[in-house]
């Protein structure tokens, strides 16, 4: 595989503030790549800049070879662009909407017919063809939105935050559609607030925060990289007197928390910051049992991704 | 062989524009747009029978004049008077409906955040300002052929001749390319169609009621006896100046007359009645004759060439409104 989009040293100002601040990254073709933030930290500016609808300051971004500097319209050949907000012309139809839109793309009148039927069913519109724009909800405008990007069979898909404001439903119908354009070849570029999809749908992910980006990799190697202390919650029947001595003889174990619950059988809940890696864990877990510990239940709250973002972002939330 | 290069040059040039007009999914788009809007109906009614009130209230006001004091040549006066009076009211409705129709084509597009979407397909900005500034002119060239049968009554009269009648339809078609690529380049500069709309009525009203009221105040505070050939007066006046100054003096109020339509109309219709002039009319400075140009065609000459400065304008506001 090959890098389809460079981002290379991309600096930008406004208002004599750096909004975008020495931002490097790759994507490799065919990939899904997550790009998330919190509110503010630029995410929206560098896709922007990615689509050609904002000049950059310093730095280049090359997609498929071509630089939005110095050649945007053929950056626009090979990019389709879905912004947060879809937005539609009121008085017109599913229909005429992306027939006008083709042929601002340059698709001869003859080839749009069948190109819009076989998008409408892509993204599962086919019965809403004749329908107003206007009437459509708003998970419909955001797959009429992706069925326009890929109007022009863009090799990229530039994605500014498209599941904000979906149901469930919508949502995972999205995620199918995105697997389905990645079978299909397509490399996506997909900003988000919603972690949990973010995490499901991409190969890789950029944490933007301040204008930084502050991590950059696989979930794995993000998980890997950054090393956070898991939350272990255990219940014990009884009062187990001695288990804060054990516990606090384990080097990975901090931040030891003991409530007993007496409502109906006597009951203890434990719980621990713990540092050590998986088998660390498990070697917990048979201590305890080996000295005779009734375990009735043992939780541990694995490195989440979310956990990691909000290290990276410092608490900021999206 | 390809339809293209069989094609002369010239004919290269208007296949090129046609193709581009024809060809243009913005242009498609509006006229689609306006076309269903019931506010285009509106406007369109509304307007056809203001026409037809003012049409026969200038008839029926000229056959009464004409029972009290017979005019033998009562036919031609009233075609020239209903065709003065349906004309006025063509520019009135430009002045009102142009900028209507134009101001909001790029904000409204910003508004129903459409505008990136356009902007990231393979159209140019060009073609983009130009699918809205042909779309803005094509509806107001569609009152005015809507019109036609009524402003031709006049000729049924009389009294009308075909240069008067051309060169209202110029004058005209002139005043709707101006008010659209200015209206649009307006609606480049603003955030909301609101400012856009408020901008570009001002300065409509300036050019189109401000200009010729102040040629009229400037002619009217200027002892040039109006009775006489506007220019001759006006060398009679500026003759105590120095030479330099006299020709400054004498440009500059051709100029101001040839700012707007209605002054430029009428003085151009003047000095074909006095002069002959239909395009060229030569004034005497120096010593010298000069050919001046007819005012209709300097106003003609200088709005297509201001128009074309919006225009060029409204791509460079929108390539700047890129950069942040």
């Amino acid at each position: 595989m090959s890098a389809i989009i460079q981002i290379t040293n991309l600096t930008q100002m406004h208002n004599e503030q750096k909004i975008i601040d020495d931002l490097s990254l790759t994507v490799e073709e065919g990939e899904t790549f997550g790009f998330i933030g919190p509110n503010g930290a630029g995410k929206t500016a560098t896709i922007r800049i990615m689509a050609t609808l904002l000049a950059l300051t310093h730095g280049d971004v090359l997609i498929d070879g071509h630089s939005v500097k110095s050649s945007p319209e053929l950056v626009r050949y090979v990019i389709g662009y879905v912004p947060e907000i879809c937005g539609v012309y009121p008085d017109m139809t599913v229909w005429e909407y992306l027939d006008f839109f083709g042929a601002a793309n340059k698709i001869h009148y003859r080839e749009r017919p069948d190109l819009i039927s076989a998008l409408l069913e892509l993204v599962d519109l086919s019965d809403q063809i004749d329908a107003q724009v206007e009437a459509l909800s708003f998970g419909m405008r955001q797959r009429l939105s992706l069925s326009r990007a890929l109007l022009h069979d863009p090799k990229v898909l530039i994605l500014d935050n498209p599941l904000s404001g979906l149901d469930p439903n919508a949502r995972f119908e999205f995620q199918e559609l995105f697997s389905e354009l990645t079978q299909l070849g397509k490399t996506i570029f997909l900003s988000s607030n919603i972690l949990a999809d973010i995490t499901r749908i991409c190969n890789r992910i950029g944490i933007m925060n301040a204008g930084k980006l502050v991590a950059y990799g696989s979930i794995k190697e993000l998980k890997s990289q950054i090393k956070l202390p898991r939350t272990i919650r255990l219940r014990l029947s009884g009062n187990p007197e001695n288990i804060h001595i054990i516990l606090e003889r384990n080097p990975y174990i901090s931040d030891i928390l003991i409530t007993e619950d007496q409502s109906e059988n006597v009951l203890t809940t434990v719980e621990i910051k713990f540092s050590g890696d998986d088998e660390k864990v498990v070697e917990l877990l048979s201590v305890l049992v080996r000295l005779g510990f009734h375990v009735l239940s043992f939780e541990v709250d694995g490195n989440r991704f979310e956990n990691i973002f909000l290290q990276v972002t410092k608490g900021t939330l999206g | 062989m390809n339809e293209q290069t069989s094609l002369p040059l010239s004919d290269k040039k208007n296949y090129r524009l046609r193709k581009s007009i024809r060809n243009n999914p913005i242009l498609v788009k509006e006229l689609r747009g306006l076309m269903r809007q019931q506010r285009s109906r509106s406007v369109l009614t509304f307007y056809l029978i203001i026409l037809v009130i003012i049409a026969f209230l200038f008839y029926v006001t000229v056959i009464s004049a004409n029972a009290i004091n017979p005019d033998p040549d009562v036919r031609r006066t009233l075609g020239k008077i209903i065709f003065l009076a349906i004309t006025l009211a063509e520019l009135a409705a430009i002045l009102i409906v142009a900028p209507l129709f134009s101001a909001d084509s790029i904000t409204s597009e910003r508004e129903n955040k459409t505008f990136d979407l356009i902007q990231i397909t393979s159209l140019t900005t060009g073609s983009i300002i130009r699918g809205k500034l042909f779309a803005g002119v094509m509806f107001s060239l569609i009152m005015l052929l809507s019109s036609l049968p009524l402003q031709s009554s006049a000729f049924l009269l009389g009294g009308l001749t075909p240069l008067e009648f051309f060169g209202s339809i110029v004058l005209l078609i002139v005043t709707t390319i101006f008010l659209c690529s200015f209206s649009i380049w307006a609606s480049t500069r603003s955030r909301r169609t609101s400012s856009a709309m408020g901008l570009a009525y001002s300065i409509a009203s300036i050019i189109l009621i401000g200009f010729p009221t102040l040629v009229y105040v400037i002619i009217k505070l200027t002892p040039i006896p109006l009775d006489q050939d506007l220019f001759v007066s006006l060398q009679s006046i500026s003759k105590p100046l120095d030479p330099i100054l006299q020709t400054i003096v004498i440009a500059f109020i051709w100029l101001l007359i040839a700012s707007n339509p209605i002054s430029a109309a009428f003085v151009s219709y003047n000095l074909y009645l006095d002069e002959g002039a239909r395009i060229l009319y030569d004034l005497t400075a120096f010593n010298a004759s000069f050919p001046f140009l007819a005012p209709w065609i300097t106003f003609t000459l200088l709005y297509l060439f201001i128009s074309w400065l919006f225009y060029w304008s409204s791509i460079r506001q929108i390539k700047q409104n890129n950069k942040l």
